[in-house]
């Protein structure tokens, strides 16, 4: 094996590493958490590796087998660290389970300020219909 | 969809995890028209089950969910999306409105 190839292996084993360094996230959400940033880092670090060295074998790969079989390679671990971003930005919009509401109980009692300072609370806005609106907020 | 629910007779109210000047900065740059209540500590959104704890680490915000009460204060229906980036569609606004109307 040349220095190419070795190189280009280390590109896949990043991908990988990157990929397990997230694997105990996985069963709590969200999956991202503040201070992640060197992680996904590494995971495109891979992804870029392994670009370089598909388009390597193709200019410079020995005999047309190695050649498919080394860029195939490297376009498996380049979909591996597409596949881990992916999942680690999409799962970190998760939420926690919905809160469960029947029919019959009535709202909880509360009494908070509006923008102008102006008290609304559950027993103001009895007598009509209304729409409760929980934003996440901004942070 | 705010005129629409208030000819019709009804309310909206907002929550928002935040202190009372991030709100009122919101609601300014946003022209939000309905009364946006300030929940600092999310206070609220536990009360109603909705507090997403830790969701940013050393702040506790709520899951985004909206409420149709009826004008007795029960929950006709609900809308609580998976993923905090699905929003509601007016369709879903009107039909669940329009269930906290009609149900006795």
């Amino acid at each position: 094996m040349g220095i190419p190839v070795l190189v280009s292996l280390l590109g896949a084993l990043l991908v990988t590493v990157a990929g397990l360094l997230f694997l105990p996230q996985a069963p709590q959400l969200p999956v991202l958490a503040e201070g992640d940033w060197p992680k996904l880092i590494l995971v495109y670090l891979g992804a870029g590796w392994s670009l370089l060295g598909t388009v390597q074998f193709l200019r410079l790969g020995q005999g047309k087998l190695g050649k498919v079989m080394l860029a195939l390679l490297m376009l498996l671990s380049l979909a591996g660290s597409g596949g881990i971003s992916w999942w680690v930005l999409s799962f970190s919009y998760q939420l926690p389970a919905p809160a469960q509401f029947t029919a019959e109980k009535p709202i909880p009692s509360f009494e908070l300020k509006d923008q102008n300072g102006n008290a609304v609370s559950d027993v103001s806005l009895r007598g009509k219909p209304v729409v409760l609106i929980f934003g996440r907020g901004v942070w | 969809m705010y005129p629409e629910i208030q000819k019709a007779g009804g309310e909206v109210v907002g929550f928002m995890p935040d202190t009372p000047e991030d709100v009122k900065a919101m609601v300014e740059r946003t022209g939000v028209k309905f009364p946006m209540l300030a929940d600092p500590d999310a206070a609220v959104a536990e009360a109603f089950g909705l507090r997403h704890a830790e969701a940013v680490p050393g702040k506790d915000l709520a899951r985004p969910a909206i409420l149709f009460v009826r004008a007795d204060g029960t929950v006709a229906g609900t809308f609580q999306p998976e993923q905090y980036r699905r929003t509601v569609t007016p369709e879903e606004l009107r039909a669940g409105f329009a269930g906290a109307v009609t149900s006795p």
